[in-house]
């Protein structure tokens, strides 16, 4: 009984779908993630200072690799900080 | 031949001089070397997002450059032995020929087959409507619409 009454009501999903994030670098169609860009990077860190993960930011495993890469390097010549608190 | 681009920084205490000779000595060792130096890029003074070595300030400098591999080891070995350089960072400049690029997918592919679907369906509606007096024939055709988007309506509520 109780699993057919929930069969008939409309899913969370049906009536909130997911919007669809598309990879901001993949869209201007963007190769390299220069390391000197900070105020892109800083687009792409927490509050705190930390990369944003990929499901928060919506980029592509791509660009995400590259990202990583350049904040790490923004980081070690103190473009970045490790820490914010 | 491969491209580098060294960063580093120099600690803010060093004169403006001092600053300009250690940009040219390091200069000095690519050419040295037979590199070609690309682009130097002096960003001046500028605050460091945490103190390194109790500095709250450094000066950056960026140098692209050209040559074999001896040039950056050498830059390197030169950055530890002068305490006024207070971090550095090389990298290789990639330019790889195969470019990324997204392949473009047939966009909306699901919209058109249904438009096509929706086009072979209509000629084989209008015959028979044709048939029956035209001045019904548009108040069905309006309803059935009105239907349609009604539903339409309600799917997407």
């Amino acid at each position: 009984m109780a699993r057919e009454q929930r069969r008939d009501r409309p899913s969370y999903k049906r009536f909130f779908p997911p919007k669809r994030k598309v990879c901001r670098f993949c869209e201007r169609n963007v190769r390299e993630i220069d390391y000197k860009k900070m105020d892109i990077l800083k687009k792409y860190t927490l509050e705190r200072g930390k990369i944003s993960p990929r499901r928060v930011s919506g980029t592509c495993a791509y660009h995400q690799r590259r990202l990583s890469v350049a904040i790490k390097r923004a980081r070690l010549l103190a473009l970045l900080p490790y820490i914010l608190d | 031949m491969r491209s580098y681009e060294t960063a580093f920084l120099i600690a803010p205490t060093l004169p403006e001089e001092e600053i300009e000779k250690l940009i040219d000595k390091m200069a000095g060792i690519i050419s040295k070397k037979k590199g070609k130096m690309i682009h130097v890029d002096k960003w001046g003074k500028r605050r460091l997002a945490y103190p390194i070595e109790k500095f709250k300030d450094a000066f950056y400098v960026f140098f692209q450059y050209s040559g074999e591999p001896e040039i950056p080891a050498e830059l390197e070995r030169n950055f530890k032995q002068t305490e006024d350089v207070i971090r550095y960072l090389t990298i290789k400049l990639e330019e790889r020929a195969n470019i990324r690029r997204k392949k473009e997918k047939p966009k909306g592919k699901r919209a058109g087959d249904f438009e096509e679907h929706a086009r072979e369906a209509s000629p084989s509606r209008r015959p028979p409507q044709k048939e029956t007096p035209q001045e019904k024939s548009p108040e069905k055709i309006e309803k059935k619409d009105s239907a349609t988007e009604a539903e339409k309506e309600k799917t997407n509520g």
